[in-house]
C-alpha cells in the first residue's frame, strides 16, 4: 500500500460516519410542485424551499467568501432573488442548479467588490461552527471527535488556499454531488473546463492535507 | 500525471482525445476528497437570520401584490371609461328630424302651387279663367319663398 493510500485510509477512518444533511430533501416531483406553488406567490411553499436549502447554500457561500457575516448577507440575497425570480424559473435546470447558480453569481459579485486576502480560519472559530455529533456511539471517543474536528479545519483551510474557480467546482461536485453538466450550467463554463478544474482542485486539497500530516504546514 | 498535461490543465487549454480520456480516468479513480468534503457539516443559519429573511420575503410579496393590484385596477378603470365613452357616443345616434308641422305646411303649399300651375296652364290654353275651387283659397304667391 502506498503512502498516499495509508493517509487516505487514516483520514477516512477519522472522518467516520457522514453527518445527516441539514434540511429535508425533496424528490424532483415534489420540488416541481413546490415551485409551481411558489409561482402563485405561496409564501409557505417558498419557506419549505428555504428550509431544504438554507444550510447547504450558506455552507457553500461561507466557504466561498470566508466571512460568516458576509455569507449570512449573501445567503439572504440568494433567497430573496430566488423569490423575486421564481416566476421566470422555467424548470429546464433543477432547482438546486438554479439556486447554486444564483449563489455563485452573488459570490463572484461580492468578491469583485473587494480585495480578498487569504485569512487562516482559527481552529476555535471552526470548532464553534461545527455542530456537535448527535449520534452517540461507543466507537467515537473524545479523541476521535477532536481529531475529526481538526481534520475539518484542515480541509477548510485547504479550501481557502485554493482559487475561487477551483473551489467552486470542488464543492459543487464532491460536496453537493452535482454532475459535470450541471456544474457547467451553474458556473457557465464548458464541461471540459469543469473536469480540468476538478482534477486540479482535488490535487491541491490532497497535497495540502498530505503536507499537513507530514508537518510541513501548520 | 505528466507535467505537460498538468500544464495544459492549469492553462485550461484544449486537450486531445487521448488526454481527455486520461483525465476522465484520473477523475473516475477512487479519491478521498468526496468523503472529506461530504463530512463537512453545514450549519444552518440562526433563527434570527431566518426571521429576518421571512420579513424581507413578506415585504417583497406585499410590494408585488400592490403593484399587481395597481396594474389591474388601472387597466379595469381605463376599460370601464372606454366602454362608457363608447356607449355615450354611439348608443343614441342624433339624426336631424324635421318637425311634422313644417312638413305638413310644406306639403299644403306644394299642393296649392301645383294646382295653381295647372289652372294657369288651362287658362292659358283655353283663354278662360277658371272659377276658384270651393273651400280653397287662391294661392298666395308670396308664400313661395317659404317652401
Amino acid at each position: 500500500m502506498s503512502g498516499k493510500d495509508v493517509q487516505s485510509e487514516q483520514m477516512s477512518a477519522l472522518v467516520g460516519v457522514k453527518r445527516l444533511a441539514a434540511g429535508r430533501k425533496y424528490d424532483t416531483a415534489s420540488e416541481q410542485a413546490l415551485v409551481e406553488q411558489c409561482r402563485r406567490q405561496d409564501f409557505d411553499a417558498f419557506s419549505k424551499i428555504v428550509d431544504a436549502y438554507q444550510a447547504r447554500v450558506f455552507g457553500f457561500v461561507k466557504r466561498m467568501l470566508r466571512s460568516e457575516e458576509e455569507a449570512l448577507d449573501v445567503t439572504q440575497e440568494v433567497f430573496i432573488k430566488a423569490f423575486q425570480a421564481v416566476g421566470r424559473f422555467d424548470g429546464r435546470s433543477s432547482l438546486r442548479t438554479w439556486l447554486f447558480r444564483i449563489a455563485h453569481n452573488l459570490c463572484i459579485d461580492r468578491s469583485r467588490r473587494k480585495d480578498r486576502m487569504s485569512t487562516a480560519m482559527s481552529l476555535d472559530f471552526v470548532a464553534e461552527d461545527e455542530d456537535p455529533i448527535e449520534v452517540s456511539d461507543s466507537r467515537f471517543n473524545p479523541e476521535e471527535i477532536i481529531l475529526r474536528e481538526e481534520m475539518a479545519a484542515i480541509i477548510d483551510r485547504a479550501l481557502e488556499s485554493m482559487s475561487d474557480k477551483l473551489r467552486i467546482v470542488l464543492l459543487l461536485h464532491d460536496k453537493e454531488d452535482m454532475g459535470y453538466e450541471e456544474i457547467a450550467k451553474t458556473v457557465d463554463v464548458p464541461v471540459g473546463t469543469v473536469k480540468s478544474r476538478l482534477f486540479l482542485a482535488r490535487a491541491h486539497l490532497q497535497n495540502y492535507v498530505s503536507r499537513y500530516l507530514q508537518g510541513e504546514v501548520s | 500525471m505528466e507535467r505537460e498535461l498538468l500544464k495544459k490543465l492549469q492553462r485550461e487549454e484544449a486537450l486531445s482525445i487521448e488526454e481527455t480520456l486520461r483525465l476522465d480516468a484520473e477523475l473516475e479513480a477512487e479519491s478521498p476528497t468526496p468523503e472529506w468534503l461530504s463530512s463537512l457539516g453545514d450549519a444552518a443559519p440562526s433563527l434570527a437570520w431566518r426571521s429576518e429573511l421571512n420579513q424581507q420575503l413578506r415585504r417583497h410579496a406585499q410590494r408585488r401584490r400592490h403593484a399587481r393590484w395597481f396594474t389591474w385596477g388601472s387597466s379595469l378603470a381605463a376599460g370601464a371609461a372606454a366602454c362608457l365613452a363608447f356607449v355615450a357616443l354611439f348608443a343614441n345616434p342624433k339624426t336631424p328630424q324635421v318637425p311634422s308641422t313644417t312638413v305638413a305646411t310644406n306639403e299644403r303649399q306644394e299642393g296649392a302651387f301645383v294646382r295653381a300651375h295647372r289652372d294657369a296652364e288651362v287658362q292659358t290654353t283655353l283663354g278662360v279663367s277658371l272659377p276658384a275651387e270651393s273651400g280653397s283659397s287662391p294661392y298666395d304667391w308670396s308664400q313661395l319663398d317659404s317652401l
